[in-house]
């Protein structure tokens, strides 16, 4: 089921693409706009999905009954991309220690006070040693600064 | 004298103490990613690259070199004492490695594997130095056909030699070169596909799609897999002697292992992989008792086990010399290079002498450092497979978070890693390998701007773009590899079509 739908969701995104292209100007072969580059990758790229959309739904389909598999590493995923989201507004330490836990909720670490403890030994480290020790910038407000300064 | 000169002037770069320092670690993370199975180079060195922002560039790529070394003997470790391949270039070191380790010769497997690498490392040195050399020099006449048909030969034959679905490799070639379209037009400065996001216009960067696919999609594909229990064969410091007849095989099969593996290295795509199961076959049909093998044949461990350490080698020549990164690792090292404002290209060894130098001289320290550092940490490095799994994996995301994070202070960067973390769980949970479309995001732009010039100044005439001397003969070449590994393929299917008739 799953490869079926990559399948589809890569002749969607060829289309798309292709679409995009062409309204960029294409240009001629001697005189190639912008659109040029995009437009043949965009048509080579239509081919190749369409192709393998074509073997994918030819293939008998074993059931591939992965749905509660697929939970824990969605889950990841939702954590990492919600990561900019959280960041902006509650600066690094709060952002990442919520982060940090729910990670460590969704890897089972023994009990949820372990995961909490650990994600704020692990949220304090990372900052101290990015922060001070690599120089690395990362957005601070009160918190971080208390941090800093002691 | 030119090139004496020049390489004591390296070894004086490579020898300050904090690039001997950086050596070093670069050895010692190297080693610890080569021993634990998923990060692999490429990942390790995706989310080191934002952290060497503050080095000098040469100290930079003196860490990256360290990286890639020790990752490539640290997978020999594992596969040895193990039967537990870290990264995937040590799949045929588990063969004969593991069988000497059950035998009692796991020191000897070890020491020879270790041997291996620092014999192949020096003599691909000295290829690199002159390859580069003599490639920077030639490139220097090279115009935009040329360089156009470098990066399609180098994609085409990496779509060829990655392993996997043809068909799937040319999806993610051409989904990578449409990622490298995102972004101002270099010649006319239109924006293309930025959706309205200014900070797109500089187009999607290399990194976090990089992390993402290999970082973050290895966490999630690793999350579903069920934790190892490893039992660790011991090692004694004196067990790791060989014996005089044990070197005297191992010998012929490193030099062998090291040529062939500098040659492959030369290649695109996943060339240390490639050479050692050139150099296994290799060795197994030149043997006089190739019924070891499989068995603990010590030509097994020493031929591959060089040959991978000299495919790296290898590997820097086309960065070195062409400025085009052949694997992806080499593609992280053009991002570091990018990012402290130095473009490798042929121009590189005359105005930044030092940086090449100092990394040829930092890979023989580096070797040397592997040899020392490694044997003796044995135990340690193998212990590194203990942590479990819950701690080690959200390390990893933070890692490429904060990794991401650091390089352009950037939240559309943190955004582009989470969608090419999932897009990459499932793309390689299918069988759609991310090497690919890393290479073409990276050589993409390099091959639109070398095309649109081509045809500009042959006013549209193909022909006139194709028919030169260098791109006409690249060009040949790429349709001779592919025709010869068709014909190859068809006859082994014919023969195994044979075999089950049979």
């Amino acid at each position: 089921m799953h490869e079926r739908v990559i399948a589809v969701g890569l002749i969607i995104f060829s289309a798309i693409y292709l679409l995009g292209s062409i309204q960029l100007s294409v240009g001629s072969l001697a005189q190639p706009g912008p659109g040029f580059m995009p437009a043949v990758i965009a048509t080579a790229l239509l081919v190749a999905t369409t192709l393998n959309a074509y073997h994918t739904f030819k293939k008998q389909q074993n059931n591939e009954a992965q749905e509660e598999g697929l939970l824990k590493p969605l889950a990841i995923g939702a954590v990492t991309l919600s990561y900019p989201f959280l960041l902006r507004p509650l600066n690094y330490l709060t952002a990442t220690f919520l982060v940090m836990f729910i990670l460590f909720c969704i890897f089972r670490v023994r009990t949820p006070l372990f995961s909490l403890l650990l994600s704020l030994i692990v949220t304090l480290l990372s900052f101290i040693i990015f922060s001070r020790l690599l120089g690395v910038v990362l957005p601070a407000g009160p918190l971080e600064d208390m941090i800093l300064r002691l | 004298m030119d090139v004496l000169s020049n390489l004591a002037q390296g070894f004086a770069t490579a020898l300050t103490p904090i690039n001997l320092f950086y050596a070093l670690a670069g050895a010692f993370i190297g080693t610890i990613v080569g021993v634990l199975p998923g990060i692999g180079p490429l990942g390790s060195m995706a989310i080191l690259l934002s952290f060497t922002l503050n080095l000098d560039a040469t100290t930079a790529m003196i860490f990256f070199a360290g990286i890639y070394y020790g990752s490539m003997y640290g997978g020999s470790t594992t596969s040895i004492l193990l039967n537990i391949p870290g990264e995937a270039a040590s799949v045929v070191t588990c063969i004969d490695g593991y069988k000497m380790a059950q035998k009692g010769r796991a020191g000897a497997a070890l020491t020879v594997a270790a041997v291996g690498s620092f014999v192949a490392g020096t003599l691909s040195i000295f290829g690199l130095i002159f390859a580069a050399r003599a490639l920077a020099d030639a490139a220097l006449k090279f115009g935009p056909p040329e360089f156009f048909a470098i990066g399609l030969v180098g994609l085409v034959l990496l779509v060829r030699l990655s392993g996997g679905s043809l068909l799937k490799n040319i999806i993610m070639v051409l989904l990578g070169l449409a990622l490298g379209t995102v972004g101002s037009d270099h010649l006319t400065g239109l924006e293309r596909f930025t959706f309205g996001v200014s900070e797109l216009g500089q187009g999607v960067e290399f990194l976090p799609v990089a992390m993402g696919l290999f970082g973050i999609a290895e966490v999630m594909l690793t999350a579903v897999e069920k934790e190892g229990v490893y039992e660790l064969i011991k090692v004694r410091l004196r067990e790791l002697l060989p014996t005089l007849e044990e070197w005297r095989r191992s010998i012929g099969p490193m030099i062998r292992g090291s040529i062939l593996g500098f040659f492959i290295g030369l290649l695109p795509g996943p060339s240390p992989v490639i050479s050692t199961f050139v150099s296994y076959i290799t060795e197994r049909r030149l043997s006089k008792h190739p019924e070891e093998f499989g068995e603990g044949a010590i030509e097994g461990v020493a031929g591959p086990e060089a040959a991978n350490n000299a495919a790296v080698g290898g590997a820097y020549v086309p960065l070195m010399a062409l400025g085009v990164p052949f694997t992806p690792a080499m593609a992280v090292v053009v991002g570091a290079l990018m990012l402290h404002g130095i473009t490798p290209g042929p121009t590189m060894m005359q105005e930044r002498p030092e940086l090449f130098w100092g990394v040829v001289a930092s890979m023989y320290i580096g070797n040397f450092m592997l040899l020392v550092l490694n044997l003796p940490l044995v135990g340690l490095f193998v212990n590194i497979l203990k942590i479990p799994k819950y701690l080690l994996l959200p390390l990893i995301v933070l890692l490429c978070l904060v990794g991401v994070y650091s390089v352009n202070s950037s939240y559309v960067d943190l955004f582009v890693l989470g969608f090419f973390g999932i897009v990459g769980f499932f793309l390689r949970g299918k069988g759609f390998e991310p090497a690919p479309m890393v290479l073409a995001l990276v050589i993409g732009p390099m091959m639109e701007t070398a095309l649109r010039q081509s045809l500009m100044s042959s006013h549209g005439n193909i022909a006139e773009m194709v028919f030169r001397p260098i791109a006409g003969s690249l060009y040949l070449a790429a349709a001779l590899a592919i025709i010869i590994s068709l014909v190859v393929r068809r006859i082994k299917a014919k023969a195994s079509q044979q075999n089950m008739s049979v």
